[in-house]
């Protein structure tokens, strides 16, 4: 087993933090302070990049907008001003020895900026120089505009291209994110993420006990409060530096650093309320069915529904509260700065206990039922403290240094819902029309008071922290080092009392379940840029890197049975002991060097090479090299450019590059897993067919082509984007299913195949509206995604490889991946007697294509309206089309016989055809269930008071905004189920279909922030 | 120009500097342990032979009755398939056994067939290995269930299983699909090459008779049948084994009485015996409480007691079954005394008084049939007793499966007489489905 180095990289930060002696002042020099403001609004713009160019000192400014850099060597210098959203500036100062030198700037903001600064695998660069569409984000600036609970939050409609897509409104829950469509069938589709330089865990699916789908992404860990900027890197082209795993885009998160001046506290807290708003299908019985009055077999005298997720008596809903508080403090100078914070939070869910079941429990258990576990009353409860502590500045000359570490602590609690018998909505959708007491309200299964004591709970501990250090020995040489540890513990317990829940034979007796993982990812990341000035005309920029990663992934689980009362540990478990310990590490090491030619700082053609080794690639495969090829062109600058009316700049761009994605650890190795097993009566240890195994694995290789150009127009006021991406993945590693007569397990890993993925990206920015009282921004983004599986391979005699059945989502070559197939049925009420009967619903065949289950077109639109620059309104509107969801909740219902359709004489045609077509068709389709998804949503609308900095001076604040933000208050769809986005299988790659599974939750926050 | 050799130089030594950091022995740097896996190597010695046997048996125990709720065994599924049980259950893809209509993509099926395989490719895989140390009568016992393996499949499925297996590298080798005849030929194979490796222990060659018997009747071969069986003594019951304690449950058990999925039937489909009024202690049954209802909430829970227990033994090959053969080897050549007389052995072992002669040829077989039905319930004989009265004794399907209106509100029964190999085989290159549907 070997060990992270946790503490060598404790002994780093140390060191570090105890070695910051300020480098000794010289006596010829001055400081330089001032403050930044947004021209337009003149509110204070923090976190600017505040530069002394020739010495480099400087730093970011405060959330005043101000910044003071103090030893700078007295004479003439240039300070440059970069921020995100606006125009870069520079202005000549002459700092006097002992004096403070005062510049103030007034930034205009820009759509587009080619001179901000874009974080990149080789250090940062401006963005004329960046060859690919690379979206930044302000953390900051999103974060001060609207409440945000999660980096989703940070990324939905803000990107295109990018898609966050929710699975359920679980509070806990995370997203899955897909860059640029899904590349791969059997490997995860998520970008990798770099927080502070460092890869971090990412997993949408880090949770190991079942509560029926829902899933826990470990990006949820992340607090945006936290969040300086994000970069979105989106496919091959851009991330081949990345190298192996990078196929799916990378998402670079920066942290916040230290701002120049006085210590600066900021503190904010938040309340909200969180409501279930949903349309809920309420339960149908009757003594004659549709299809028996259709063919004359009886006649309905008896129809009567019930709903017990809406009727007040029997709602689990109840109204779910969210609490934010935290504090953080900022400053220093050009020698060592600070940003320390801390913040606690709580999100209680929508589910809790419905009145019937409230009352029969306080009568049944009197004054004990205050003492009933929290499960029972608020079974989905977030509970987070995050504290973060980052320094920065010089240990010596032309040596800097960046310490970030972050800590994380969390406990949630979730519910038991979607595919489980045991879960609560099950039981309400899938229960009866009877709403009386005998009838449990509606209740199938179980009652909520029963599924409630399974108290499902994840602990969660985790460290993020990392070292950089930034060289410049020489003038046109700069090294940049990163190391860092990313280290998750993980608690994942079940606790249910015995004689609570009489489900199978071992629940009655209590249960227990205790899984600890330990998930560490370690990162070495060092790189030299050398710049030469070829020529008075070209310049070269060489970079050589290199990058080391090892994930490791540890787990051990403890499961007993036979609970003591009024007990829950594995210490009063008796019985039904099992255990279980998975251990997997992956380790990949990396070498690329990056070559950019500049000609007169418009033309810029880029190439590099990484090659990379994995220890997972088989052991008959040796290394892979990804290749990169890019040209950034800034032609409004060229001479022979006319000169356009309203044109302020156009830069042209196009890329193309490769990256990976690699196998599983074992995944090319043929081995046996352990099992027990009882022989003549004796329980003994045996073994089993684990996996084939292939020693000719290799990664999946992703290419990708873009090409786009940014378009500055009104000057700066309008920015318009547009990229086209051609994405090819080759050498799928698919599994392919093994013929089940080998009986040596489901699949094997293999190279084979190809999927492809094409799309438009398109964004408009827009200052629509600019005076003194009014500012109207609107942004909108565009993408369309195309992806079809070009090829599945061949088996061995050259046959083309079966299509890989899923149930209903298919992967056949022509179609995109994981699409829905069924067969499709035709209906026609022959003898218009407004019924359908089963002779009138006639099946095909055939099984048939019926739509894509990721959606294939994205449009978003984001305004902000800023009032006497004292009011804020902002909107977030999406849509998502082009694609199905299986509504697998409604065909199940039908199938128990409660669903509308079979019952009502009211049922539209199309819903009594669906129906009939899942519960008598031979064969029975799903067709009819898997609905048009398409939505329109109204995320996000909210409205910033900024306190006039009069009303706030008596309390010594600086400044003061409280801002109300509503989400999720309107979707427009034809999707007929709860809601469009949902999905039972939570993260999972492609498995998707709505199955009992809580819809997103309407949410109500205010929030107030104030600066000291 | 001597500027830029000079700045060229400091790249290259700074880059050779971070190359050769790592260049030196990458080997090391990617070097990972997986302590969770056990590679093949690792299975030689007397340990490594037994943990290989004890693995092969539990691949089997799992593909023959399942698990303790979750995964579901062949005999499970042919007694859903045939009249032994109705589906008490909400799962659609169980639901297409029941009601005789199976879908070659249906997962259950998938996974049945897949388990089943993958037990017959253990035992023989382990049986090799052993043979290979030497050899003991352990390779009589895995070949002897093997066998039994190769009987399931060739009552169970259509004509067309192949049996794809393991070369020396450890690559697969597809297998030809194989007619039910060459199934059971291949059962009869395994059979004498249990018995050869027996080495004198005397269960495990009355196991690997009473396959043998078993597949030679399936062939319509009585006599050879019979002669197989006839050293096997009547109170000869060879059992698979569970357990609570290391989750290896009685899936027929837990299926049926602890998650009530699976409701004992009783004249299921108008041509399914009635085997709860008959009452009979072969088939023993409840239904606890009075009104209790199935897991779909709308089938009535009945059920069977043979096997009491999550941990009880589950029956595989008992000697009742072996007189069971001989009577209807007695019954094939006329011999109605000596058939009369082998069923009322079986059935005074469970305390029943004596059958009488039904006085005709349709009568006796269907009193044989009865029988074998009862006394070999829950052992997954049913299915291939149904199809043998189509294909050895010239009975319809209409007369013998379930057929008319299923028992709950969908379509009527279908018209499947056995399973389908799943949809997944296509990836073996010599399979392009099966060779018949037939029985």
């Amino acid at each position: 087993m070997r060990r992270t180095p946790t503490a060598l990289l404790w002994g780093v930060t140390l060191a570090l933090l105890g070695g910051l002696t300020p480098v000794s002042a010289s006596a010829q020099v001055g400081s330089v302070t001032g403050r930044i403001r947004d021209a337009a609004t003149l509110q204070p713009i923090a976190s600017a990049q505040v530069q002394i160019m020739d010495t480099e000192q400087g730093g970011l400014s405060n959330a005043n907008g101000q910044f003071l850099i103090n030893n700078v060597p007295a004479g003439p210098h240039q300070l440059q001003v970069v921020v995100l959203g606006y125009g870069t500036q520079t202005v000549e100062i002459t700092v006097t020895a002992g004096q403070v030198t005062e510049v103030n700037f007034d930034l205009e903001s820009e759509a587009i900026s080619l001179e901000e600064l874009v974080i990149t695998a080789t250090g940062e660069q401006r963005a004329r120089q960046v060859t690919n569409k690379v979206t930044q984000l302000s953390g900051a600036d999103i974060a001060s505009s609207t409440p945000v609970t999660d980096l989703s939050d940070l990324l939905v409609g803000k990107a295109a291209g990018v898609q966050i897509i929710g699975s359920s409104g679980t509070v806990g829950t995370g997203s899955r994110i897909r860059i640029r469509g899904s590349s791969s069938i059997s490997l995860s589709n998520e970008p990798v993420i770099v927080v502070d330089g460092i890869r971090i865990e990412s997993n949408p699916q880090s949770l190991s006990i079942g509560v029926g789908g829902q899933d826990v992404s470990r990006l949820g860990d992340l607090n945006p409060e936290e969040i300086e900027s994000i970069e979105v890197v989106r496919g091959p082209s851009a991330a081949t530096l990345y190298g192996t795993d990078a196929a799916n885009g990378v998402i670079r998160i920066t942290t916040k650093k230290g701002q120049l001046g006085s210590a600066d506290f900021s503190v904010y807290a938040e309340t909200g309320i969180i409501q279930d708003r949903n349309d809920w299908y309420a339960n149908y019985d009757s003594d004659c069915w549709l299809v028996d009055i259709a063919d004359g077999s009886c006649s309905q005298t008896d129809l009567s529904s019930w709903n017990p997720l809406k009727e007040s008596i029997s709602t689990p809903f109840k109204t779910g509260h969210r609490q934010q508080y935290g504090v953080n403090v900022t400053g220093g100078n050009e020698r060592l700065n600070y940003f320390v914070s801390g913040e606690w939070e709580a999100e209680d869910g929508v589910l809790g206990l419905p009145k019937f079941d409230r009352d029969d429990l306080r009568t049944e258990f009197g004054d004990a039922f205050s003492d009933l576990p929290e499960s029972m009353f608020n079974p989905n409860r977030l509970e987070r403290v995050s504290l973060r502590a980052n320094f920065g500045g010089q240990l010596v000359e032309s040596l800097n240094f960046n310490t970030r570490v972050g800590f994380v602590t969390s406990t949630l609690q979730l519910p038991n819902n979607d595919n489980n018998v045991l879960g609560l909505l099950p039981s309400a959708l899938l229960g009866t029309a009877d709403g009386t007491d005998d009838g449990d309200y509606g209740y199938g299964f179980f009652l909520p008071s029963e599924v409630n004591w399974q108290d499902v709970t994840q602990d969660v501990d985790r460290f993020t922290g990392s070292a950089h250090f930034d060289w410049e020995p020489l003038d046109f040489l700069r090294g940049r080092a990163t190391v860092g540890l990313d280290q998750v513990t993980r608690t994942d317990i079940e606790n249910l009392p015995r004689e609570q829940l009489f489900f199978g034979a071992t629940r009655p007796l209590g249960t227990r379940t205790v899984n600890t993982a330990r998930i560490s990812n370690f990162t070495v990341d060092a790189n030299v840029t050398a710049n030469f000035q070829l020529t008075p005309t070209i310049t070269s920029r060489t970079t050589v890197g290199t990058q080391y990663f090892i994930s490791n992934f540890t787990r051990a689980d403890a499961f007993g049975a036979d609970v003591v009362a009024g007990c829950s540990s594995l210490t009063c478990t008796g019985a039904e002991f099992a255990v279980d310990e998975q251990t997997t590490e992956s380790r990949t090491l990396g070498l690329f060097i990056d070559q950019e030619f500049a000609l007169n700082d418009r033309l810029f053609l880029n190439a590099a090479v990484r090659m990379d080794d994995n220890s997972a690639f088989g052991n008959d495969f040796d290394a892979i090299v990804y290749p990169k090829l890019g040209a950034s062109w800034v032609v409004s600058e060229e001479d022979f450019f006319p000169e356009l009316p309203y044109t302020s700049s156009l830069r042209l761009r196009a890329a193309w590059g490769a990256s990976g994605a690699q196998p599983g650890p074992t995944d090319a190795l043929r081995f046996y897993n352990s099992t027990a097993v009882t022989v003549d009566g004796e329980d003994v240890v045996g073994v089993t067919i684990g996996e084939l195994g292939n020693p000719d694995l290799e990664p999946e290789q992703s290419s990708e082509i873009e090409a786009g150009f940014d378009l500055s127009l009104l000057e700066d006021r309008v920015g318009f984007n547009l990229t086209y991406y051609d994405k090819t993945t080759t050498d799928l590693l698919i599994q392919q299913p093994l013929p089940p007569s080998g009986g040596v397990g489901n699949d094997r890993f293999v190279n084979l195949g190809e999927v492809s993925n094409t799309g438009w990206e398109l964004g408009l920015d827009m200052r629509l509206l600019e005076s003194p009282e009014y500012i109207w921004d609107l942004g909108l983004q565009f993408a369309t995604n195309d992806n079809e599986l070009v090829d599945l391979g061949n088996l061995p005699n050259g046959d083309p490889i079966p299509d890989i059945k899923n149930g209903v989502q298919w992967f056949v070559e022509g179609y995109p991946l994981g699409g829905y197939w069924d067969y499709p049925y035709t209906y026609e009420d022959a003898n218009g007697d407004g019924l359908i009967s089963i002779d009138e619903v006639i099946v095909a065949d055939e099984e048939d294509y019926l739509g894509s289950s990721i959606p294939t077109r994205d449009f978003s639109a984001f305004t902000s309206v800023t009032l006497y620059n004292t009011v804020r309104l902002n909107a977030l509107m999406e849509y998502r089309g082009g694609h199905r969801l299986n509504n697998l909740t409604e065909s199940f219902r039908c199938g128990f016989g409660i669903c509308q359709g079979l019952h009502d004489p009211n049922a539209s045609l199309d819903q009594q055809a669906r129906a009939v077509a899942s519960t008598f068709g031979s064969p029975s389709t799903d067709t009819g269930h898997i609905e048009d998804a398409s939505f329109w949503k109204l995320r996000e609308l909210g409205a910033t008071f900024f306190v006039p900095e009069a009303w706030i001076a008596r309390l010594g604040a600086s400044r003061a905004a409280l801002t109300l933000t509503a989400r999720n208050l309107l979707t427009i769809t034809d999707y007929t189920g709860s809601d469009p986005e949902v999905n039972q299988f939570g993260n999972a790659n492609f498995n998707i279909r709505d199955f009992l599974t809580q819809p997103p939750v309407r949410t109500f926050v205010v929030r107030v922030n104030l600066s000291f | 120009m001597r500027t830029l050799l000079r700045r060229g130089s400091y790249l290259a030594l700074s880059g050779a500097l971070l190359c050769g950091a790592i260049a030196c022995d990458t080997s090391d740097l990617l070097e990972v342990e997986d302590p969770d896996i056990v590679l093949p190597g690792n299975l030689t010695g007397p340990t490594g032979l037994a943990t290989l046997r004890a693995g092969a048996i539990g691949d089997f125990a799992f593909a023959y009755a399942g698990n303790g709720g979750g995964t579901e065994g062949v005999v499970l599924m042919s007694g859903m398939f045939t009249d032994e049980y109705f589906h008490s259950g909400t799962f659609t893809t169980r639901r297409e056994f029941d009601r005789r209509e199976v879908k070659e993509d249906n997962g259950t099926a998938t996974g049945v067939f897949r388990n089943l395989q993958r037990a017959r490719q253990s035992l023989e895989t382990a049986a090799a290995t052993i043979q290979e140390a030497g050899g003991d009568e352990r390779v009589g016992e895995l070949l002897a269930l093997a066998a039994v393996t190769y009987n399931l499949f060739g009552e169970t499925y259509c004509s067309g299983v192949p049996f794809s297996n393991l070369d020396d590298a450890g690559n697969l080798v597809p297998g030809i699909p194989k007619t039910t005849a060459e199934v059971f030929q291949e059962a009869v194979s395994s059979a004498d090459a249990a018995l050869a490796g027996a080495a004198g222990d005397e269960t495990i060659r009355n196991l690997a008779s009473i396959q043998k018997g078993r597949a030679l009747l399936n062939l319509g071969q009585y006599a050879e049948a019979a002669a197989a069986v006839a050293s096997v003594p009547t109170d000869f019951n060879f059992q698979m084994t569970y357990s609570i304690d290391n989750g290896q449950e009685n899936g027929i058990y837990a299926f049926n009485a602890t998650f009530e999925r699976w409701s004992l039937a009783n004249l299921e489909g108008g041509n399914g015996l009635a085997y709860r009024d008959l009452n009979d202690p072969r088939v023993p049954w409840d239904r606890d409480p009075a009104d209790d209802m199935g897991f779909d909430e709308v089938t009535p829970q009945y059920n069977m007691n043979k096997y009491p227990g999550r941990d009880a033994p589950a029956d595989v090959a008992t000697g009742t079954e072996a007189r069971l053969i001989e009577a209807e080897a007695a019954l094939n050549t006329g011999d109605v005394p000596t058939m009369l007389a082998r069923i009322n052995q079986v059935r005074a072992l469970f305390g029943l008084g004596d059958v009488v002669d039904p006085g005709t040829p349709a009568g006796r077989e269907d009193l044989l049939f009865n029988e074998r039905a009862l006394t070999l319930f829950a052992t997954g004989h049913r299915l291939g007793d149904l199809r043998r009265l189509i294909r050895q004794y010239g009975r319809i399907e209409d007369d013998v499966f379930p057929i008319g209106t299923y028992h709950k509100a969908f379509p009527d029964y279908g018209n499947d007489v056995n399973f389908p190999v799943p949809f997944a085989e296509e990836n073996n290159e010599n399979f392009t489905g099966c060779l018949d549907r037939g029985a």
